[in-house]
């Protein structure tokens, strides 16, 4: 079965045409084009680099796994290693705070509820979300309320 | 003037339980989110991410 999905993940990813659009989106939604850049469309290893800053002015970088958009949910992670408020790494999957498991050092964000997932998502409406779990974040740094008293949780 | 981190977090929620008029609006240009009322001439220059009162943690767009 494994060995099932990785053959069927060679070939289920963006694709260009697909590639195209969340760009259109991007633009059209006046994304500007210096905050995001997508690598490796067209090889088995596509992501998305994204530009994220708080309303503090914080800035973050989200990278956004292709390799199986839009037909599953994408890994959505922080490129750095996000402590929470008592100074421990946020690296486990956490319901409380909306984190899925890390992956080389970098904490994940749980953006999409798995019943909830079409391929119809756009990676704009991801980078929302994703934008409003670092605003929750940083309110959790000063409050110490977890994540989850800010951001409901999606089926 | 920006909105605090506790402000934004605080109005999702408030707007997922029902509990506010308000409306949540991001600004792509600037990355920034704004609550604000339905009136607010900010709701022009974002887009309304609200929808959390559908199932959840489910900005619409």
């Amino acid at each position: 079965m494994k060995l099932l999905r990785i053959f069927l993940r060679r070939f289920i990813m963006i694709d260009y045409k697909r590639y195209k659009l969340e760009k259109e989106v991007f633009q059209k939604e006046k994304l500007p084009e210096a905050a995001y850049r997508f690598i490796g469309i067209g090889t088995d290893n596509p992501y998305l680099r994204i530009a994220a800053r708080t309303n503090s002015g914080k800035i973050y970088t989200l990278h956004i796994e292709l390799s199986s958009f839009p037909e599953s949910i994408p890994e959505v992670y922080v490129t750095k290693m996000l402590k929470d408020s008592n100074g421990k790494n946020m690296s486990g999957a956490s319901a409380q705070m909306h984190t899925l498991t890390s992956s080389g050092g970098w904490t994940r964000i749980c953006h999409y509820g798995y019943n909830s997932w079409t391929p119809m998502v756009s990676l704009f409406k991801i980078y929302v979300k994703c934008r409003l779990w670092l605003e929750a974040y940083e309110a959790h740094l000063k409050t110490g309320n977890t994540i989850d008293t800010y951001l409901v949780h999606q089926s | 003037m920006v909105q605090s981190s506790e402000e934004i977090a605080r109005g999702a929620r408030e707007i997922s339980d029902g509990k506010t008029m308000q409306r949540m609006v991001f600004n792509p240009e600037t990355g920034e989110f704004t609550m604000v009322t339905s009136s607010d001439p900010r709701i022009l220059e974002g887009q309304i991410v609200d929808d959390f009162s559908r199932d959840g943690f489910a900005i619409e767009l």
